[in-house]
């Protein structure tokens, strides 16, 4: 229970740092995707705007952004390194600085792998994800 | 640069972001706040003794963590460092560590990604491997890593760190962009011209890339600043120092925010956020400059129609004088006693429709008082050139205009109510129900990541409650209609061909069985075979269900057949409209004759082809008098200056001076039809 107790403030801070840039790119690719041909042509279909907006506009913003948002996972755990040791959060990040500080090769080179598998992780599912919401990547092979 | 002018001139390369785009920039009030916050660093940093009076900022000679006065402005440090003067002295390293790294880090990007581009194949394979490779490595982990390992971090480790692990997310998007350009006219035509690889490379290519290689710049910038000061505050810089960073690792090293003294973290923390923001404002400048859309909307502006047509019912005359519009000698209409409201009154009535453009120079007038009826079961073909304002008319009708497209002014009147005095509560009432729209690119129109079939039950459940079932029934039954497989409800856009695509939205347009299907250029996608099937099966669906078509194009040749009755639109106004034979036969006005004249007939003699000189006038500042005098073979001085009304000649109307009655009936013209 404390472990979640304590990672209140970390994860808020966290998630106060990265969502800006986020709503910032979704801002853009849904105001690039308003100009779109279907997007008019849900308006013309009478659609509501609910509709308009979820179903035909931001289903097709959010596409290019999900690759991305996946690399970013990567850096949410290199972001938190400055976060964890600011809050003595003893987390992975936090490990990582201790080994720096100790000049311990090992564990550097172990938590950085495992950083790096994580992202590479999390890129995968991005293009699994891709695939099952976006039906023109499916068909590429 | 200049050596460049004249060969190039053949396939003019797309501008370099020159005089417009700097003066954008100065106009766009992001660039202007982060370029002040940023000039205010770069003077600071360059005379730091002009800030302040202490000489040596890191020298602990005062009392600790005294509190903001006129001495100290900012108070002292835990260790009694004055505040105000380590901010000022801490400026240059950060501002260095921005451009050097900054700089650095974009050089190499530009290399590797348009290097890739070019080179192509195995090179291509092996840099975007390694650019993808350096994306993944979480960035931050590993500059700790290397800071740590080049042993305690001067200034000239950390900036090799920062630029070692910055230039991989910028060297990608320089690789798209090159590649875009790849095959683009201008550098085919400097390729024939016989240039060397790295000359196109250096003086063609790159110039086109200015706006994204300063964005680019100004992001790895940011990147560094931010980067630099984490690891100072780890502790991973040079800890005698004079940085933002530095401060901050003492600040949290001496519990400044515990001992009172919290200034010490928040001044810095401040500083670099500012400059963070500095360079992020013009970053996000750079981006509205070269994607305008994406400039924030001022007001929210609507179609509103002007007041004086606030109201949504008939207009019991529907000929009183247009805004706009001086003349009012000949009514454009019918004949009079066709117009009865009830009796014989037309499907769709506009009248002085007018859409403006919100532009920088002012309005631009689209679609200037234009006037047309469409009847019940009738086929109206309206034609003209590429940026006559046909579309805008059409997306005008159907209220579908979107910012910085307004309708200024006219009424639409269907089926008694008038379109544009309607709220979109209204509408949605009569879209798809009574009149639908078919677009002109079916791939663009038709939503990418639905299936038809669902796009279908979208429509029929926006405006009906049918269960599944009926839905399923309803659209295998439109599908047929259009002559597509009904298993096809089940595919996607991009899986059918172009014809299937423009097929299956004209199977969408018929679901309700609407009045009036309103169809922007839906053939001028598809070839000459695929149109021809097309319009036939358009005017057979017609003939078979009833409805009204108004139909758009720029290619006479589907209209000649099949429409009742057309409309020849230049710059914003109708200037003919009859029937489709009599105006096919006999044109009236100067512009219908050059438009024919430009199209080969099939049977009849060969006739030499004539264009029509010269290219449709600016609509933001059109030609005084006739719109058409300056491209007119038969223009006289009057043309100039008076604008023509309507006259009617016979069964047609048209828009010009050289129809006045009282004049000959037919102007002696050298491009007198003759067939």
């Amino acid at each position: 229970m404390s472990v979640l107790q304590h990672a209140v403030l970390p994860g808020a801070t966290l998630l106060i740092t990265s969502i800006g840039g986020w709503i910032l790119t979704m801002r853009n690719n849904m105001i690039t995707t308003l100009a779109e041909d279907y997007v008019r042509m849900g308006r013309a279909k009478g659609l509501s705007n609910r509709k308009i907006m979820y179903g035909y506009a931001a289903r097709n913003a959010f596409l290019p952004n999900l690759s991305g948002f996946a690399m970013s996972l990567g850096f949410v755990i290199s972001g938190a390194i400055l976060i964890e040791y600011v809050f003595n959060y003893p987390g992975l990040g936090y490990l990582l600085y201790s080994a720096v500080q100790n000049v311990d090769y090992p564990l550097m080179q172990t938590l950085f792998m495992l950083f790096t598998v994580a992202v590479l992780v999390t890129v995968l599912i991005a293009d699994l994800a891709t695939a099952w919401l976006d039906p023109r990547a499916r068909a590429k092979e | 640069m200049t050596v460049l002018q004249g060969t190039a001139a053949a396939a003019p390369r797309p501008r370099r972001q020159g005089a417009g785009f700097w003066r954008a920039l100065r106009g766009n009030r992001k660039a202007t706040a982060g370029s002040i916050i940023l000039f205010i660093f770069v003077v600071i940093s360059a005379f730091p003794g002009l800030f302040t009076s202490v000489r040596d900022a890191n020298a602990l000679v005062y009392p600790p963590r005294l509190g903001p006065s006129t001495a100290h402005l900012l108070g002292t440090t835990g260790l009694g460092q004055d505040i105000y003067s380590q901010l000022v002295y801490g400026t240059r390293q950060s501002l260095i560590i921005a451009v050097v790294a900054g700089f650095f880090a974009t050089v190499l990007s530009v290399l590797i990604g348009v290097s890739a581009a070019y080179l192509g194949g195995f090179l291509d394979d092996l840099l975007s491997m390694l650019t993808n490779v350096v994306l993944v490595i979480p960035a931050f982990p590993l500059i700790i890593i290397l800071a740590k390992y080049a042993g305690h971090g001067s200034l000239t480790v950390l900036l090799v760190v920062l630029i070692v692990t910055g230039w991989a997310y910028g060297a990608n998007q320089m690789r798209a962009q090159a590649l875009s350009l790849r095959n683009r006219d201008f550098l085919e035509s400097a390729r024939v011209r016989g240039e060397r690889r790295s000359y196109i490379i250096v003086f063609e290519v790159l110039p086109t890339m200015t706006s994204l290689i300063v964005a680019n710049f100004l992001g790895a910038a940011l990147y560094s600043v931010l980067s630099a000061a984490g690891l100072q505050f780890l502790g991973l810089g040079d800890p005698n120092s004079q940085s933002w960073g530095t401060m901050l690792y003492w600040a949290q090293n001496q519990q400044a925010l515990q001992t009172g003294a919290a200034l010490w973290s928040i001044a810095p923390g401040l500083c670099v956020a500012l400059l963070g923001a500095a360079f992020a404002l013009m970053n996000y400048a750079f981006d509205e400059i070269g994607n305008p859309a994406l400039r924030p909307v001022k007001a929210r502006r609507r179609a509103v129609p002007p007041p004086t047509e606030a109201d949504a019912t008939v207009e019991p005359d529907g000929d009183e004088p247009r805004s706009g519009e001086p003349y009012s000698e000949e009514p454009y209409s019918e004949g009079p006693g066709s117009e009865e409201p009830g009796g014989d009154a037309p499907l769709l009535r506009v009248r002085g429709l007018t859409v403006e453009y919100a532009t920088a120079r002012g309005a631009s007038v689209a679609v200037a008082g234009v006037d047309l009826d469409v009847r019940r079961g009738e086929f109206v073909g309206v034609v003209g050139e590429s940026g006559c304002g046909k579309s805008t008319l059409l997306f005008a009708i159907a209220r579908l205009l979107s910012p910085p497209a307004r309708t200024a002014g006219g009424s639409v009147t269907f089926k008694g109510g008038n379109l544009v005095a309607m709220t979109e509560k209204q509408l949605n009432v009569l879209r798809w129900r009574d009149y639908s729209v078919v677009m002109q690119s079916a791939m663009n129109a038709l939503n990418p990541v639905r299936t038809i079939g669902a796009q279908f039950k979208d429509a029929i459940d926006a405006h009906a409650d049918y269960s599944a079932e009926r839905i399923r029934e309803r659209s295998v039954e439109v599908m047929k209609l259009v002559g597509i497989d009904p298993a096809h409800l089940k595919s996607y856009p991009h899986q059918l061909s172009g014809g299937m695509r423009q097929r299956a939205m004209i199977a969408m347009a018929l679901l309700f069985t609407p009045d009036l299907v309103i169809m922007d250029e839906p053939t001028s996608a598809l070839d000459v075979v695929a149109q021809r099937s097309l319009m036939v099966q358009i005017k057979e669906l017609q003939q078979l269900l009833g409805f009204a078509v108004l139909f758009v194009t720029h290619d006479m040749s589907p209209v000649s057949r099949f429409s009742d009755r057309l409309l020849v639109m230049y710059a914003g106004q109708v200037v003919e409209a009859g029937p489709t034979r009599t105006v096919f036969d006999a044109p009236s006005h100067p512009y219908s004759r050059g438009l024919l004249d430009a199209f080969p007939s099939i049977h009849g003699e060969r006739v030499e082809l004539r264009g029509i000189p010269g290219s449709p006038p600016d609509l933001g500042n059109p030609p005084s008098g006739c719109r058409f005098h300056p491209r007119c073979p038969v223009a006289e001085e009057q043309c100039r200056h008076v604008e023509p009304p309507v006259y009617r000649i016979g069964e047609v109307d048209s828009r010009c001076l050289l129809l006045a009655p009282g004049r000959q009936p037919r102007p002696a013209a050298p491009m007198e039809v003759t067939s």
